[in-house]
């Protein structure tokens, strides 16, 4: 297993904005699995840029960081406002960033902020640029179709914020990333893109074996493939990343897995003889947030303490893809969660 | 009935909340499984589940959705461990 240690970067603070709708879910098998009891959902006018930028604004704000010292700006989500240009270009402008600021989009899911981290991490450790932000969220909920019983209680939207500091002091950050992608089916929205440009045929519904209906621009997801993924491959390469940085358990303070099934979620965690302790969640209350789900549950879970805290997270999910990182850290600030 | 079968047709209708729709008597070996139930993607995960719990078989999504269409293909499984 590869694994990579990132230097001299520490987390300065992590912000999440949530929209104030609320969506009960009915109390009923789907429920009991996927955890999912409530879902913010976002106003029409609302995309996943103004959950991040609330985000981002109000952290910086809050933590009285000059905004033209911020380096970096990475985007990542797959719910961006455009086709093109990057949605990140916008965000520059509208934090007021400098023109200095190198910006992108990384277009990845559930795996992404911890994708997105590594990246920032890796651009600031050799301390040429000093301090950068991940934004990282999705409104899904736009991009599934009601009729789907797999995927229309599953997901909310949320935008996150996370500031990412040059710190000599700071103990290496550990990350390990991987793709399969053969797996690309398993979730997937087939039409809208290059290979199969959108057309009249994209918007006509159809019926799967499972009695799910999609049309071919919406969230088709493989629930059987992900269960599998999830509870397999990804409890193999916790337990791998675990033995090599000779971590265990009872030496981990949080566990952070990507919000995407409280029912898959906890058969990882008790195959890696973590407990319910440890296994922080955000999913009861904010259901599947893809890209946000791992900075929202440290937002909702967490406080700035001056205690050292050992953290693992680990997103996975489309693509396949799968990144894990280990966090030894103290004085992480968390924003109050943000309702727009 | 065999007396395998008859228990691992209870097992299996254990994990929809409904159970059976069909008679028990009427399922043979080569009956297909999603039929004997109220089946939905939820219903395939308890069966991977299910599988390595009960029999200590592994399963994955694809090889369920693709190769396993009756109870004789589930059972086939747990008998060649």
């Amino acid at each position: 297993m590869n694994i990579q240690s990132v230097h001299n970067i520490s987390i300065t603070g992590i912000a999440a904005a949530v929209p104030k709708q609320v969506v009960t879910n009915p109390a009923n098998r789907s429920t009991k699995l996927t955890g999912v009891r409530e879902r913010r959902i976002v106003e029409e006018s609302i995309c996943t840029s103004d959950l991040c930028y609330t985000s981002a604004d109000s952290m910086l704000n809050e933590l009285g960081i000059v905004r033209t010292e911020i380096d970096v700006l990475i985007f990542v989500s797959q719910t961006p406002d455009y086709k093109l240009p990057v949605t990140s270009a916008l965000l520059q402008d509208r934090l007021g960033l400098s023109q200095s600021c190198i910006c992108f989009d990384i277009p990845l899911g559930c795996s992404g902020y911890v994708y997105g981290l590594y990246v920032l991490s890796t651009l600031i450790s050799n301390g040429t640029l000093k301090k950068g932000l991940l934004l990282a969220g999705d409104t899904i909920t736009r991009e599934v179709n009601s009729k789907d019983s797999s995927t229309c209680n599953l997901f909310g939207d949320a935008g996150t914020a996370t500031l990412v500091s040059y710190d000599v002091n700071a103990k290496p950050i550990k990350f390990n990333l991987g793709t399969d992608g053969s797996g690309y089916r398993s979730i997937i929205q087939t039409d809208g893109g290059s290979r199969n440009k959108a057309t009249k045929g994209s918007f006509v519904e159809q019926e799967d074996v499972n009695g799910n209906i999609t049309t071919p621009l919406d969230i088709k997801l493989n629930g059987a493939e992900v269960y599998s993924f999830g509870t397999d491959k990804v409890s193999e390469i916790l337990q791998e990343f675990c033995e090599q940085l000779e971590i265990q358990p009872p030496q981990v303070d949080y566990i952070v897995l990507h919000q995407a099934n409280k029912f898959m979620n906890d058969r990882i965690v008790s195959r890696l003889g973590f407990n319910n302790k440890q296994a922080i969640s955000s999913i009861e209350l904010f259901g599947n947030t893809s890209s946000a789900t791992i900075p929202l549950t440290m937002v909702t879970n967490l406080k700035q303490t001056q205690q050292q805290q050992s953290i693992l997270m680990c997103g996975f999910g489309v693509g396949l893809s799968w990144a894990s990182a280990f966090i030894k850290q103290s004085d992480i600030y968390y924003s109050n969660l943000i309702q727009i | 009935m065999d007396q395998f079968l008859s228990e691992f047709i209870d097992e299996f209708a254990q994990q929809f909340d409904e159970g059976l729709i069909v008679s028990k008597e009427t399922i043979k070996p080569t009956t297909q499984f999603r039929d004997t139930v109220e089946w939905d993607s939820i219903g395939a995960l308890y069966i991977i589940t299910m599988m390595e719990d009960v029999y200590n078989v592994k399963i994955t999504g694809k090889h369920l959705q693709e190769d396993l269409h009756t109870f004789e293909d589930l059972i086939n499984l747990v008998e060649v461990k």
